[in-house]
């Protein structure tokens, strides 16, 4: 059978076929040429904005839940899954414990600088900040440690800190437990991603409570 | 009239296959990079629920909606009430909102010698309500109270600087995915460093230990060599082993999932946790998983099928083996065990200022009637483990001071376990390796 006797649906189908794949790879090509998972989804936003209240960065922070952990990272894809799971340290989905904090904090891209600055989960920033930052603040870092980190002493979205050596971690309050223990919303790491778990950072002898400041109360505009 | 199109029938089927081909992998393409889909409102509370309350004293709750999208009118929380049935009648108590979460001080008049029971609904924008827990009325959560229990007040020169040391080394465990040996995460900046997720006492001696690094659940019995069942998914866990050697997995936090094995490494089934934001789990016959302190729920049934949520929220309760141990403000709490003759024995301890109450890791009841309970204790810079010795009407006997455990271990509550007849088990970090150091506590 030569070609000119060729059934046109099985023609038009084996085309449709090379048509598709094509258009995949010539997909694929463009996002490997853009480079890494960030170079094609990290297209956020970051903007100053006037207030910033514990109930927006909590319910910020929990957008978080079920997505991706990258050190030194900070750029999230929304959509309750790690989209570059085992694929550690290349820029990949998700912020580190300290970037975390910083976007969820809304906290400024200059070192030190108070106010507050809004940056979409989409957006690739990891902030000034690292653990040992948010451990010992710097004279004008707007957040600082508390004295005690008892349960008067602190509220939903403080943070437990610790930095020892080399390494630390950082996770904020989501609600507050009893006995040791608190619901804490936190970029944990590569194989557990970004999470909300019961924990016990509060009575654990290496962490310290510390807190943003200037937080917009919550009534506002309404306050009296 | 000229043709739109015209080419020979050959060439137009081999254009109309690549456009359309084109058209469609295109579309694929620009789907799967597409944002999510705006899915309906999906709301699930966290609560610690109370397992025990002083008669006359108020008692706060909250209740934590993990609401998604965040951004719907639907997740919105304005309104909250609280049912609370004392000495038979169900009166409401209002709460407040702010930041998302519905608090409530129960007033200390409804809390009676014969405990209490609640309820709570939380109103969205919409006008949407979610229920907690969610049979609402017909199961609510009930808090036995501490009428009779015996007052104990810790000396006030207690040190948590003054630890033991152990008794023994159980079992040490080298860093590694070797046989024998347990894996840890690479510890950097911004990635907290953990070790194996947790570990149990079988009923054998053994001790199992959730190596979620390597894959695995390795067994160490007290003679002859380790073995290593696969974990069903590489996530940091908690384990249990129940009497008959099956072995309770339960991952952390909220949408995880619990699982069972044989004691040959057999899966028995997979079930989901659709309540709460799992910690914990015992196995057994009835394998439960605590979803919130206070709260265990079954996860399946006998016959091993999965439990729907109203099924799990009907099997809710305090503790999967009857004893209670609550945290009653920062510096007391009580503890409540089956005493021999079918009632309960309890204590209420009060501890020496500036001394906190911490993580409720054990009540286990003696065979004399007495019981050893193991609480965390901290202050602002040091932690250690507080191992209460209670004779059977509740009287102090004995207090040891544990140094701090593992902090690498994911499931916090099963970093010190009890060991019959008489030790205390708890897992330390370190620079090596991972050591479980037994500590006897009754002579």
């Amino acid at each position: 059978m030569n070609a000119g006797t060729r059934n046109p649906r099985a023609v038009a189908a084996v085309c449709f076929v090379v048509g598709a794949l094509g258009a995949q790879i010539l997909l694929g090509a463009a996002a490997a040429v853009a480079g890494t998972w960030s170079d094609a989804n990290c297209t956020g936003r970051s903007y100053a904005i006037s207030t910033w209240k514990r109930s927006q960065a909590k319910a910020y922070a929990q957008e978080g839940d079920d997505e991706g952990y990258e050190w030194g990272g900070g750029c999230y894809r929304l959509n309750d899954r790690d989209d570059t799971p085992g694929a550690p340290d290349s820029e990949g989905e998700g912020a580190d414990c300290s970037g975390f904090t910083f976007k969820s904090w809304a906290l400024r891209s200059a070192a030190g600088a108070s106010g507050f600055q809004y940056h979409e989960h989409e957006r690739f920033i990891h902030g000034p900040y690292s653990t040992a930052d948010f451990a010992s603040p710097c004279s004008t870092c707007p957040f600082r440690v508390l004295s005690s980190k008892s349960y008067n002493a602190t509220t939903y979205m403080d943070a437990f800190v610790y930095r020892m050596g080399g390494a630390g971690h950082i996770g904020m309050i989501y609600a507050e437990g009893s006995g040791g223990t608190d619901l804490i919303v936190e970029a944990k790491s590569d194989e557990l991603g970004t999470r909300i778990a019961w924990t016990d950072y509060r009575q654990q002898s290496a962490y310290r409570a510390v807190a943003r400041t200037s937080w917009t109360p919550e009534c506002y505009p309404r306050c009296s | 009239m000229p043709s739109l199109f015209p080419l020979p029938l050959r060439h137009r089927a081999v254009a109309a296959g690549l456009l359309a081909g084109v058209l469609v992998g295109s579309l694929a393409g620009a789907v799967a990079r597409a944002p999510a889909p705006t899915r309906p409102p999906r709301a699930r509370i966290l609560h610690a629920a109370p397992v025990l309350a002083v008669p006359g004293a108020p008692v706060d709750l909250r209740f934590v909606p993990v609401c998604e999208p965040v951004e719907s009118p639907a997740c919105d929380v304005r309104a909250a009430a609280l049912h609370v049935r004392s000495a038979g009648a169900w009166t409401s108590v209002p709460g407040t909102v702010e930041g998302g979460e519905a608090t409530f001080r129960v007033p200390g008049e409804l809390v009676t010698e014969a405990g209490f029971a609640y309820h709570a609904e939380l109103t969205s924008a919409t006008g949407a309500v979610f229920r907690y827990p969610p049979s609402g009325a017909r199961h609510p959560i009930a808090v036995a109270s501490t009428a009779g229990f015996r007052r104990v007040a810790v000396p006030a020169d207690l040190s948590l600087d003054e630890v033991r040391s152990p008794d023994a080394t159980e079992l040490f465990l080298p860093w590694g995915s070797g046989p024998g040996e347990v894996g840890r995460t690479r510890p950097g900046p911004g990635a907290e460093p953990l070790g194996p997720s947790s570990f149990a006492v079988g009923p054998s001696g053994e001790i199992v230990v959730a190596d979620w690094v390597n894959g695995r659940v390795a067994i160490f019995p007290p003679r002859g060599p380790s073995r290593e069942l696969r974990l069903p998914e590489r996530t940091t866990v908690d384990v249990a082993v129940g009497a008959d050697g099956r072995i309770g997995l339960v991952g952390l936090g909220v949408g995880a999932r619990a699982w069972e094995l044989a004691p040959d490494g057999r899966s028995l089934g997979s079930y989901p946790l659709p309540l709460g934001a799992p910690a914990r789990v015992a196995a057994g016959d009835d394998l439960r998983a605590m979803v919130a302190p206070g709260q265990w729920v079954p996860v399946r049934s006998p016959g091993g099928e999965p439990l729907a949520p109203t099924q799990q929220d009907a099997g809710r309760a305090a503790s999967p083996t009857g004893v209670r141990s609550q945290e009653l403000g920062e510096d007391r709490f009580a503890a409540a065990w089956p005493s021999a003759g079918g009632g309960t024995v309890g204590a209420l301890v009060a501890l020496p200022a500036g001394i906190n109450v911490g993580l409720d890791y054990f009540v286990q009841p003696l065979g004399d009637g007495g019981a050893l309970v193991a609480r965390g204790l901290w202050d602002d810079t040091r932690m250690a483990v507080g191992v209460f010795r209670f004779s059977p009407r509740g009287e102090l006997l004995d207090l040891s001071l544990l140094p701090e455990p593992s902090t690498r271990m994911d499931a916090r509550f099963s970093t010190v376990r009890f060991a019959p007849p008489g030790a205390v088990l708890a897992a330390y970090d370190r620079p090596d390796g991972l050591a479980i150091e037994r500590f006897e506590v009754i002579a």
